[in-house]
């Protein structure tokens, strides 16, 4: 019997798969976790979404609240944990680096204060805008977009880590979908 | 397996979604940490309800043991 006849509903027929972890498609099953504008202190560390069971996350939106220069946005990290191990993790320096710091530098030589969104964008992990104040060249809001798709059969969390020295708050917003 | 369970846990909230695939219709719990007291209770008494509905209720567990002690008011923190 092929793997495509295994009694699974419609909407999430195995796609691939590989020994002992089942990949699925379909976003039939897709649900949003949202954690709101949340403190984090300076130096400290917090989880803002765990999602428990088998499942797959597709992307979600993550923002960013404080007095972000550019020192500053080395030191703020989000972390993406994938079965209870840390999977992936960036700075907000790493985000707009996927962009070739078009973001940035759009903010930084623009002189005034508001709302800067980048020209370019990258497909997976995209710095999408922020609001820049000319005066203390820093983004005291930055928003990024997440694009890519990660399984998981037990959990997943994005943490935010602040290793600045003033506090922040950061959203995030994460979609999902579960497996049987 | 046609009945699943998801939690998912932020800031001030837990959720529980139970999704019966023959019913396509998904059972919502939501424990607000702002009003419920007792949450590790709460998720007891809704592991014995989804139990009686012939639930899986494994990963319910693993959160208890896991989160049980820790849900608190706000978010989670590692710092």
């Amino acid at each position: 019997m092929s793997i495509y006849y295994m009694d699974r509903p419609d909407f999430a027929p195995i796609v691939l798969n590989f020994p002992g972890r089942p990949l699925y498609s379909g976003n039939a099953l897709a649900l949003e976790a949202v954690a709101d504008w949340t403190a984090i202190t300076a130096g400290s560390e917090e989880t803002l979404v765990s999602i428990y069971g088998t499942g797959r996350f597709s992307g979600g939106l993550l923002g960013f609240g404080g007095s972000f220069d550019w020192a500053n946005m080395a030191s703020v990290e989000a972390r993406l944990y994938i079965d209870g191990g840390l999977k992936a993790k960036w700075t907000l320096q790493d985000f707009e680096l996927y962009i070739a710091l078009n973001l940035y530098n759009k903010a930084y030589n623009s002189g005034s204060d508001g709302w800067y969104y980048p020209d370019v964008m990258h497909p997976m992990i995209s710095p999408i805008g922020g609001r820049w104040n000319a005066t203390d060249k820093v983004f005291e809001e930055y928003y990024v977009m997440l694009h890519f798709i990660v399984e998981f059969v037990e959990s997943m969390e994005i943490r935010i880590v602040n290793n600045t020295s003033s506090d922040i708050t950061a959203i995030v917003r994460a979609i999902a979908g579960y497996y049987p | 397996m046609k009945k699943v369970l998801f939690v998912i846990e932020t800031p001030g909230k837990v959720k529980i979604i139970a999704y019966d695939y023959e019913k396509l219709e998904p059972r919502d719990y939501e424990i607000d940490l702002e009003k419920e007291f007792t949450p590790e209770e709460r998720v007891k008494e809704i592991i014995d309800e989804l139990e009686n509905k012939k639930y899986d209720t494994r990963i319910l567990k693993q959160f208890l043991r896991k989160r049980g002690k820790k849900l608190r008011r706000g978010a989670l923190r590692h710092g």
